[in-house]
C-alpha cells in the first residue's frame, strides 16, 4: 500500500536522521574536545559520546519499529485525516467471509468513488522528516570541526607521497636548493648537498613542509636586510660557474675581491686586492665573501657590526691560510671558482647556521677580534637597517708617515694563530642537528619579528 | 436472541440496493409525518429497529402519540396491524390465540385455532406492564421466536412482525413492571417527550378539521416480500473487525464487575446482555445504510448507542438519588470510548 510505503520510509529515514546526526555531533565533539582534554578525560568522553550515541540510534530504530504502519496501520492513518467513515479500514481488515458479502463490490466501488477526496494528498506524510534539519545540521558541525581550515591566500602544503616524488622528475630540480636544510633535517650533512635517505617515514611530509618553508623563507630573504645588504655590496660579480649551490655566493664573491682582503691563491683569474675598496666594503658594513663549507675560520665572522673596524692588514696571513681560505679566495678570485658546496648568508643577528661561513672567508681565517663590537638587534623601533661589517682583525703593522690614510697595504689573517681548535668546533656547529625551533626562529628573524 | 429469525433468505438478485433502502425509509418517515407531528427522531429510530429485525419500547405518557405511530407505521408499510390494550386480567391466550370448538357445516364439531391479536405484522402492546408477567411472557416469547405454541402446537408469526409496547411512568400503581429479562428483548427503547409549542398547534390543527391525512402506502405490492428484503440488506452491511471490537468494549464496560469506568461501577448494578451487542450492530447497519454506507461507521454506533443499550442497565438506588440516568451513563461511555476507536 502507498501510504504505508510512504509511512515506513519516513520512519527510516528518520531513525537514520538521528542515529547519523548524533553521530556526526559526537564526532564534531570529540574533534573539538580533543585538544583540550587530557587523554584520559577524553577517553571517557569519548566512550560517554559513544554511549550516547547507541542509545540514541537504538531509540531511533525502536521508534522506527513501533511506526511501522502495515495495512491496517496505514488504513487507520488515513481515517484519522480523511473522513472516509471507515470505508478503507473495513477493505482492509475486512475478513474473507466478510468479503463474500454481496455489498462487498458496492463497498469496493464506494471506497474508489471517495479515492479522488484523498489521492493526491500526502494526508500529512512529511517528504522529509522533521529531523532532517537535526542531520544537517550535524553535518555542518562535524565538516566545521573535523576539516582542516587554511588561512586565506595560504595554499595547503603539498601532501606527496615519497612514491610520489620518485616517480616525477620534476621534484629534482629542486633538490640541491633542498639539499642544506633537507639533509639536515633527514640527518645528512649539512652544506655538502647530502639531502638524506629520503626514505624516513614522514620524510614526504617533512620534505613538502620545507618546500613551502624554503619558499617562504627565499620569499622573505629577498625582503630582508640581508638581501639589501647583498644588492648593495654587488659590484658587478658575476656568478660562479660550474653551477654553485647558491647564487648568492657568486654575488659575494666579488664583493669579497673587492674587498683586497688577504692574499689569494686565485690571482690568475681575479684581480689583485684593492685596499680603497675595501675600505668601501667595510664602510657599507657588507660584502663578506662566502667560503666554501669548509672553510672553518667563518662560523663566527658572520656576525655584523654596524660598520665597525677596519682591515688591519692581517690578510696577509691570510693569504697562506689554510685550503679553506683557499676556497673562498678562488671565488673572489673572479667567481670562477666553483664553490665546494652551498653556503647561506650570515643572518642580520649574526647567528651562523650551518651553511654559514663566508664572513671572514676572504681574511682566510676568523678569530675574536673580527667579532663586532655590538650585534646589531632589531628589537622594537622602526625598520632597521642592518649593516654588516666586516673586522679584520690583521692588521698589526703600525701606520707610519707615509701612509695616507693609515690603511694596511695588505692584510693579515691570524686564523691561523687561533688554533685549529675554532675549526674543529665550526666543523661541529656544522654537523649538528638543527633543532626544530631553529625553523621558527629563522622565519622570525626573516619576518623581522622581535 | 432479538430479531435473529426476522428474517427470510433472499437471493441476491433480489437484494434491493442501498439506495432504495434509504428511499424505502425516507418515504416512510414522510408518510407517518403526515398524521404524527413531531417525534422524527423516535420515529426514526422506530423505523431503524423495524428495518433491523428488533422490536421497540416506546415509553411516555398517555395521549403523546404512541398509537396513532404505530398505525401509521402499519398504514404506510401496508402491513396487518393490530393492537391490545394490556390490562391485568390479560391471559396468554388471550394474544396468541386459542383453540375453539367449531361446528361445521355438516354439524361436525372440531377444535379449530383461532390466532390471536399476534398474528399480525405489527402489532401494538399498549401498557404491557399492566398485564401479568405470564402474559407479558408470552409475548416475549413471541417476539423472540417468531411463533406461539397452543395446545401443544406450534403456529409460526407472520414476517416481518414488528411488536411496539408502550409503557406509562407515571401510572406505576398496579402495574408490573418487566424484568429485566424482559427489556433485553427490546432492540430499542424509546422515549416520546411532550411535543413543542409549534408542534402541539400543528397536531390541533391537523386533527380537529374538517379533513384528516391520509396515509398512502409505501409498498403497493408485496410489502412483505419487499421489506424482507431490506432487512436482509440490514443484515449483508459489512462491519470492520475494529467496529465490532468497539461494540464489544462499549457493551463490556458497562458491566460494573469488569469495567474500567468509574463512574459505572458506581451507579450501575448490572450491565448490558450480549443482546446489546447485537442490537448496537443491528442498528448501526442499518443506521449505515441511512446514510449511504454498506459499512458500519463508528459513528453509526454512537448513534444508536443510548436506545440500544440505556434500558439494559439498571441502575443502583445511589444512581437515582443522585438523579443519574442510564442514559447519561451510556453517554458517558460514548464518549470515553472514542479511544477505543483508534
Amino acid at each position: 500500500m502507498r501510504v504505508a510505503a510512504r509511512l515506513n520510509r519516513v520512519a527510516v529515514e528518520r531513525a537514520l536522521f538521528w542515529g547519523l546526526g548524533s553521530a556526526l555531533f559526537a564526532l564534531a565533539a570529540a574533534a573539538s574536545l580533543a585538544g583540550r582534554l587530557s587523554p584520559a578525560a577524553f577517553r571517557q568522553t569519548a566512550v560517554a559520546l559513544v554511549v550516547a550515541v547507541v542509545a540514541i540510534a537504538t531509540a531511533a530504530w525502536l521508534a522506527a519499529r513501533r511506526r511501522w504502519a502495515r495495512e491496517v496501520g496505514a488504513a487507520r492513518w488515513v481515517e484519522a485525516r480523511v473522513p472516509l467513515d471507515e470505508r478503507l479500514l473495513t477493505l482492509v481488515t475486512a475478513s474473507p467471509a466478510v468479503r463474500e458479502s454481496h455489498l462487498w463490490s458496492m463497498l469496493v466501488s464506494d471506497n474508489r468513488a471517495h479515492l479522488g477526496r484523498w489521492a493526491g494528498s500526502r494526508l500529512g506524510i512529511p517528504r522529509v522528516p522533521g529531523n532532517a534539519a537535526y542531520a544537517v545540521l550535524a553535518l555542518a558541525a562535524a565538516l566545521a570541526s573535523l576539516v582542516p581550515r587554511w588561512e586565506p591566500g595560504e595554499p595547503p602544503p603539498e601532501m606527496a607521497s615519497t612514491a610520489d616524488r620518485d616517480a616525477d622528475p620534476s621534484h629534482e630540480v629542486d633538490q640541491p636548493n633542498l639539499a642544506a636544510v633537507g639533509g639536515t633535517l633527514n640527518g645528512g650533512q649539512a652544506g655538502t648537498g647530502d639531502r638524506g635517505d629520503g626514505k624516513h617515514p614522514q620524510g614526504a611530509t617533512v620534505v613538502a613542509a620545507i618546500e613551502g618553508m624554503r619558499a617562504d623563507l627565499a620569499r622573505r630573504f629577498d625582503e630582508s636586510i640581508a638581501a639589501a645588504v647583498l644588492n648593495a655590496g654587488t659590484g658587478g660579480g658575476e656568478p660562479p660557474e660550474g653551477g654553485s649551490d647558491d647564487v648568492q655566493l657568486a654575488k659575494r664573491a666579488p664583493n669579497a675581491e673587492r674587498g683586497g682582503i688577504g692574499q689569494t691563491k686565485g690571482e690568475a683569474g681575479g684581480r689583485p686586492p684593492d685596499a680603497s675598496l675595501a675600505r668601501l666594503e667595510q664602510g657599507d658594513g657588507s660584502g663578506q665573501p662566502v667560503l666554501a663549507p669548509e672553510a672553518v675560520g667563518g662560523t663566527g665572522a658572520g656576525k655584523p657590526t654596524r660598520g665597525a673596524g677596519s682591515p688591519d692588514g692581517s690578510a696577509k696571513e691570510g693569504g697562506k691560510g689554510n685550503d679553506q681560505a683557499d676556497g673562498g679566495n678562488k671565488a673572489m678570485a673572479g667567481g670562477r671558482g666553483k664553490p665546494d658546496g652551498p653556503t647561506v648568508a650570515s643572518k642580520a643577528d649574526g647567528e651562523a647556521n650551518g651553511g654559514t661561513g663566508g664572513a671572514g672567508a676572504g681574511a682566510g681565517k676568523a678569530s675574536a677580534a673580527l667579532l663586532a663590537a655590538k650585534p646589531l638587534t632589531l628589537a622594537g623601533g622602526a625598520r632597521q637597517t642592518a649593516r654588516f661589517a666586516l673586522t679584520i682583525g690583521a692588521g698589526t703593522r703600525e701606520v707610519g708617515p707615509g701612509d695616507q690614510d693609515g690603511v694596511p697595504t695588505q692584510a693579515r689573517s691570524h686564523i691561523a694563530d687561533v688554533a685549529r681548535g675554532a675549526q674543529a668546533a665550526d666543523r661541529s656547529v656544522r654537523h649538528e642537528e638543527i633543532p626544530p625551533e631553529y625553523e621558527a626562529i629563522v622565519k622570525r628573524i626573516f619576518a623581522r619579528e622581535p | 436472541m432479538t430479531a435473529s429469525t426476522s428474517t427470510a433468505p433472499v437471493a441476491a438478485a433480489e437484494l434491493p440496493s442501498p439506495q432504495e433502502f434509504a428511499d424505502t425509509f425516507a418515504a416512510l418517515e414522510r408518510e407517518i409525518g403526515k398524521v404524527v407531528v413531531g417525534h422524527r427522531e423516535a420515529l426514526r429510530r422506530i423505523l431503524v429497529a423495524f428495518f433491523a429485525g428488533g422490536h421497540v419500547l416506546i415509553e411516555g405518557v398517555p395521549g403523546i402519540g404512541k398509537t396513532l405511530i404505530v398505525r401509521s407505521l402499519g398504514e404506510a408499510l401496508n402491513l396487518s396491524f393490530s393492537r391490545v390494550q394490556f390490562t391485568i386480567d390479560l391471559m396468554p391466550a388471550d394474544i396468541t390465540g386459542t383453540r375453539m370448538l367449531e361446528e361445521g357445516d355438516s354439524g361436525r364439531r372440531t377444535m379449530v385455532f383461532v390466532p390471536g391479536p399476534l398474528f399480525a405484522h405489527i402489532v401494538l402492546a399498549d401498557e404491557i406492564n399492566r398485564a401479568t408477567p405470564k402474559t407479558q411472557s408470552a409475548l416475549l416469547e413471541a417476539m423472540a421466536e417468531l411463533q406461539v405454541t397452543v395446545a401443544g402446537k406450534t403456529h409460526a408469526l407472520h414476517t416481518p412482525f414488528f411488536v411496539l409496547a408502550t409503557l406509562n411512568p407515571i401510572e406505576m400503581e398496579g402495574t408490573y413492571p418487566l424484568p429485566e429479562a424482559q427489556l433485553d428483548r427490546f432492540l430499542f427503547k424509546v422515549p416520546l417527550s411532550y411535543p413543542e409549542v409549534e408542534e402541539l398547534r400543528q397536531i390541533v390543527r391537523g386533527t380537529t378539521g374538517a379533513q384528516m391525512a391520509r396515509i398512502s402506502p409505501v409498498f403497493e405490492f408485496e410489502p412483505a416480500r419487499r421489506i424482507n428484503a431490506l432487512r436482509h440488506l440490514v443484515r449483508e452491511v459489512i462491519v470492520a473487525p475494529q467496529v465490532e471490537d468497539y461494540v464489544a468494549a462499549l457493551v463490556r464496560e458497562t458491566i460494573p464487575e469488569v469495567t474500567t469506568d468509574a463512574r459505572v461501577k458506581q451507579y450501575v448494578s448490572f450491565g448490558s446482555s450480549p443482546r446489546g451487542a447485537q442490537a448496537l450492530i443491528l442498528g448501526a447497519k442499518a443506521i449505515a445504510l441511512l446514510r449511504g454506507r454498506v459499512n458500519v461507521a463508528f459513528s453509526d454506533v454512537e448513534e444508536i448507542a443510548v436506545p440500544a443499550l440505556a434500558h439494559r442497565l439498571v441502575v443502583n438506588f445511589a444512581a437515582e438519588t443522585e438523579g443519574v440516568t442510564a442514559r447519561s451513563i451510556v453517554d458517558h461511555l460514548v464518549e470515553a470510548g472514542k479511544k477505543w476507536q483508534r
